[in-house]
């Protein structure tokens, strides 16, 4: 399924990125090294903001398992009108990617307005993605 | 007046690699995308020879990973890298996560 792939690639790179910001700084740490991101807040900020979005996913998807296990269908009855079952994680898991696309836009382009408008054609069209994902789910078809 | 003095080799051959930073900014930065360029263009020529495909988000993942492992060692003596420059090498390395881990089909990871 196509949202399942979406959201899973999603939730891998925060993992991901949750692992090697821990693992640089835990190096630094233990090996005492002179040059360190510890230096810079931002690496903290960010990785603190992945680890509280991830907990946030976890506790939205139980909640929207709980309301899904206990929801009916009335016979005849085609989709569920609020379809909120199939809406969550999309917001909170691309908001981790706006943090990770923030780092980078003032990291590698030392915070530049101008790439910021193609890190936000990126996070758009991955927002777009998603928004025709869930559609496609919730409602059957495609959005047109 | 000359152009580029020699370091003092006989302290050690991290002083010398040391002297060689300080004399020349771009040293760590230049050495790091090199070694970036090597891994990355080398396995992607590699595996298109091998299977007639090549996956570069992958190697983009696996040549940023190669060069963060080179930046650690060299964060551990003073005057080999700036933070800054530790910094982009763990925001290239996020961005090459973001790459592979959106870039799969179905059958794949």
């Amino acid at each position: 399924m196509g949202e399942l792939k979406f959201i899973g690639g999603i939730m891998l790179v925060v993992i991901f990125s949750i692992a090697v910001i821990s693992y640089v700084a835990n190096f630094s740490s233990d090996n005492s090294a002179e040059v360190t991101i510890s230096d810079d807040s931002s690496f903290d900020a960010l990785n603190q903001d992945l680890q509280n979005n991830v907990t946030l996913f976890s506790q939205q998807t139980n909640t929207s398992a709980k309301a899904f296990y206990d929801s009916t269908i009335a016979s005849g009855d085609s989709t569920t009108t609020t379809g909120g079952q199939f809406k969550v994680g999309l917001g909170t898991s691309l908001t981790t990617i706006q943090g990770i696309l923030s780092l980078t836009k003032n990291k590698i382009f030392g915070g530049s307005p101008a790439f910021g408008y193609v890190l936000t054609a990126i996070l758009s069209f991955l927002l777009y993605s998603g928004v025709r994902y869930v559609w496609k789910t919730w409602k059957g078809g495609d959005p047109d | 007046m000359s152009l580029y003095e020699m370091p003092n080799l006989s302290s050690g051959m991290d002083e010398a690699i040391i002297g060689t930073a300080s004399a020349v900014p771009g040293f760590a930065p230049m050495f790091l995308l090199f070694v970036f360029f090597v891994v990355f263009l080398g396995g992607m020529g590699s595996q298109k020879r091998r299977i007639g495909t090549a996956d570069a988000p992958m190697w983009a993942v696996v040549s940023s990973l190669s060069v963060l492992m080179i930046s650690l060692a060299l964060s551990l003596r003073e005057g080999l890298i700036q933070t800054e420059v530790l910094g982009v090498v763990v925001a290239v390395t996020l961005l090459s996560g973001l790459w592979l881990f959106t870039s799969r089909n179905k059958n794949e990871v």
